[in-house]
């Protein structure tokens, strides 16, 4: 029933307006977050057989999402960034109903010097970061959903809740190692996080459309 | 924001620091004051780890409470 709303809103059955996205197709993985106990919460919905999240450090899982500690807890993706994303389209992103107060430590994403993902550092701006740069915006510039995307070998850009806010020129390759969820390397994050997702390049309407579904699909679980 | 630990003995930080049943893994971490801790929600996703146990010492801790990582990304 969960899922089924996901779809329709996904395709855009509840907000005809919207544009539509395909996860089966777009998606490598696409995890809602919906079950509220650790091994539904760990199943790929694109391919419940590939990429399951290894849960570290016991996560509480409730129907309102996952909540990280910010001590010791994230989630392994089995997704490595380099070798199992195409090498000039591949995007991810994370939707969270609660907004991130500038200076409180988030994470998601790969890293290995390089990174592929979100990092927002304690005591520094709000950021979003693709392979070596780092875009730093103002207060609470990060909204429900952020995402980084890179769509060839000269274009990365940066989205908040759909839209694109910065476009430029990818500086290196993606680091060669594992996405985490609600950390990175050994910074942890204490967050809920409600949906991740991680694939192949979108264009702004399929950001603009994969954040509306969201945002109508996680109101309508009422969080 | 405080979140729920339980605290643990050096021995079980030994044995099963690490320890992975299914999807989940099992983490220690250590607190400022030298205490070992894992969540809370431990008890449910490793039962077979505490069987026996009548009680369990819980605590109440922040990020602040653990010693401060060195920032990686610089």
């Amino acid at each position: 029933m969960l899922l089924d709303r996901l779809v329709r809103d996904l395709y855009g059955e509840s907000n005809p307006d919207y544009a539509t996205v395909d996860i089966f197709t777009k998606f490598r993985a696409f995890y809602p977050f919906i079950t509220g106990e650790s091994f539904g919460n760990s199943l790929n919905l694109v391919d419940t057989s590939l990429y399951s999240i290894s849960w570290n450090g016991s996560p509480t899982h409730t129907l309102n999402g996952v909540q990280m500690n910010g001590v010791n807890q994230y989630g392994g993706l089995s997704i490595n960034a380099s070798t199992d994303l195409d090498l000039y389209s591949k995007c991810a992103g994370m939707y969270h109903s609660s907004h991130i107060a500038t200076g409180n430590p988030w994470y998601w994403g790969a890293y290995d010097g390089n990174l592929f993902g979100l990092r927002v550092t304690t005591g520094e701006a709000d950021a979003i970061g693709v392979n070596n740069y780092q875009g730093i915006y103002p207060t609470k510039t990060i909204g429900k959903m952020h995402a980084v995307d890179i769509s060839s070998n000269s274009v990365a850009k940066l989205y908040n809740e759909g839209v694109l806010i910065e476009s430029f020129s990818p500086g290196s390759a993606a680091p060669n190692t594992e996405m985490l969820i609600g950390g990175i390397n050994i910074a942890k994050a204490a967050v809920t996080m409600q949906t991740f997702f991680v694939g192949s390049s979108l264009t702004d309407s399929e950001h603009l459309a994969l954040f509306n579904a969201l945002e109508a699909y996680n109101s309508g679980l009422g969080r | 924001m405080k979140h729920t630990f339980i605290v643990v003995s050096q021995s079980f930080a030994t044995q099963y620091d690490g320890y992975q049943a299914g999807c989940n893994v099992l983490k220690v971490a250590v607190t400022n004051d030298g205490i070992r801790v894992t969540s809370a929600n431990a008890l449910n996703e490793f039962p077979e780890l505490f069987e026996g146990r009548s009680t369990v010492s819980v605590k109440q801790l922040s990020p602040e409470d653990f010693p401060s990582e060195p920032n990686p990304f610089k």
